[in-house]
């Protein structure tokens, strides 16, 4: 038995755009399709590397190369 | 919970008024001396072989004798532990004479010196630069601390980023740092000035970049993009605030809660009374839980959502401080167009930076 994996909804909306641009006439513009799917591999990587975000905080000299797990 | 850094507010109370500070919710109220060193204990008796302690506030030197207090009891922790203590302090410097500058230097601290550098005083503020400069030159010439400066820019005074870097960079300031007043709304025309300041510090950057291998100005960044980024008070950090509560991080203290739509308690792990009974363990996971969601794919501006953005990776948004740019009921999910646009401006700018390096280096 497969393990079921619940998807967020930015995941389901990414499939979506793609699904969309994939089977139907009515296509949504390149470049959402184009970051959807930056979106999905990013998220994919993210999670084989055990999910260790960078520290985004715009402080001033608070920038240290520090990750956060997730 | 592993905390790395901890951030001890010891005052609300500042010897300045500037125009532009976050600090609404201001009290003038100073932490109690027990409460600081209960939620200090508990910092250190949970951070792995090292802990960083930074004393901010209002202006932290006005409880100097605290900060005095506080390094003693820690620096006889840290031997009995075996555990490396790093002392930072974030001050605007006029409170330091050769008694603090002495303490400083030989606690070996990490001054992050608000340094906001007009080039001359403003008018009602006889002397500020002029005392300022003082200070920071005695800074400079004292070879245990290291420093960096901060300097926030208005509307008003953007066009003055340039000017002002160059000459912290040519009085010897190795870290710059550049802030924007959160409390101002910034329309186009002040954000035009913002990028053309930038372009133009970028030479600057790069040409020292090229001398010594540093980068001098932190807006500039040389490492690409590694991931989505988080807000930093999702990791190993703690503040603690002059009542006695407990934050990942300053900004969300700060934070006008009754201008927002999420509950503060979402955020707020406790209050240092309360780890004593173990009330928190429970509440600790639960908030940093929150804090963890912070993450720049789930925020949206009026227009987008993030997650579909050029700049994803790029972002380095503060859910915290955007609330300071509008003045009005959002949701922390929410990002004004003009303060998503600040982001673009440095992102854009970050991307050209490493353009750029890479061409010379090539």
């Amino acid at each position: 038995m497969g393990k079921s994996i619940e998807l967020s909804d930015n995941i389901k909306e990414c499939i979506g755009i793609i699904d969309k641009y994939v089977n139907s006439k009515e296509t949504p513009d390149d470049k959402t399709v184009i970051n959807a799917m930056k979106y999905l591999s990013l998220t994919m990587d993210s999670a084989l590397r055990g999910k260790h975000e960078p520290d985004g905080c715009p402080v001033p000299n608070k920038k240290k190369p520090v990750g956060i797990d997730i | 919970m592993t905390i790395r850094e901890v951030t001890v507010l010891v005052t609300e109370k500042c010897n300045f008024n500037c125009t532009y500070c976050y600090q609404w919710s201001k009290t003038g109220k100073d932490i109690d001396p027990l409460l600081a060193k209960k939620g200090i204990q508990y910092a250190f008796d949970n951070s792995p072989d090292e802990l960083t302690i930074t004393f901010s506030g209002g202006e932290p030197l006005l409880s100097y004798p605290l900060v005095e207090k506080c390094i003693y009891y820690l620096k006889k922790k840290g031997l009995e532990q075996n555990k490396n203590i790093h002392f930072a302090l974030i001050t605007n410097g006029s409170l330091i004479d050769d008694t603090v500058l002495e303490f400083l230097n030989k606690n070996h601290f990490e001054v992050h010196f608000s340094f906001d550098v007009y080039l001359k005083d403003q008018p009602g503020e006889l002397d500020k630069f002029k005392v300022g400069k003082t200070v920071l030159r005695k800074l400079i010439k004292s070879l245990d601390i290291q420093l960096s400066t901060n300097t926030v820019f208005t509307p008003e005074t953007v066009n003055e980023i340039f000017d002002s870097v160059q000459f912290l960079h040519k009085e010897g300031i190795k870290q710059v740092g550049i802030s924007l007043d959160q409390t101002s709304y910034w329309d186009n025309r002040s954000l035009q000035i913002f990028r053309q300041q930038l372009e133009k510090t970028e030479d600057l950057v790069i040409s020292e970049y090229h001398k010594s291998g540093k980068i001098i100005v932190d807006y500039f960044d040389i490492r690409e993009p590694s991931g989505i980024n988080t807000c930093g008070a999702a990791g190993e950090r703690m503040t603690i605030a002059p009542d006695g509560s407990l934050w990942g991080c300053p900004a969300f203290y700060f934070l006008d809660w009754e201008k927002t739509v999420e509950p503060i308690d979402d955020y707020r792990y406790g209050y240092v009374q309360d780890l004593e009974n173990g009330y928190l363990e429970e509440q600790l996971i639960t908030v940093k839980s929150h804090y963890k969601k912070l993450k720049t794919d789930n925020f949206r501006t009026d227009n987008r959502k993030c997650f579909l953005c050029d700049h994803l990776q790029e972002c380095r948004l503060c859910p915290a401080q955007k609330y300071s740019f509008i003045k009005s009921n959002r949701s922390i999910w929410n990002i004004p167009d003009n303060v998503c646009e600040i982001n673009r401006i440095i992102a854009n700018q970050n991307r050209h930076f490493r353009n750029q390096i890479k061409k010379r280096e090539s």
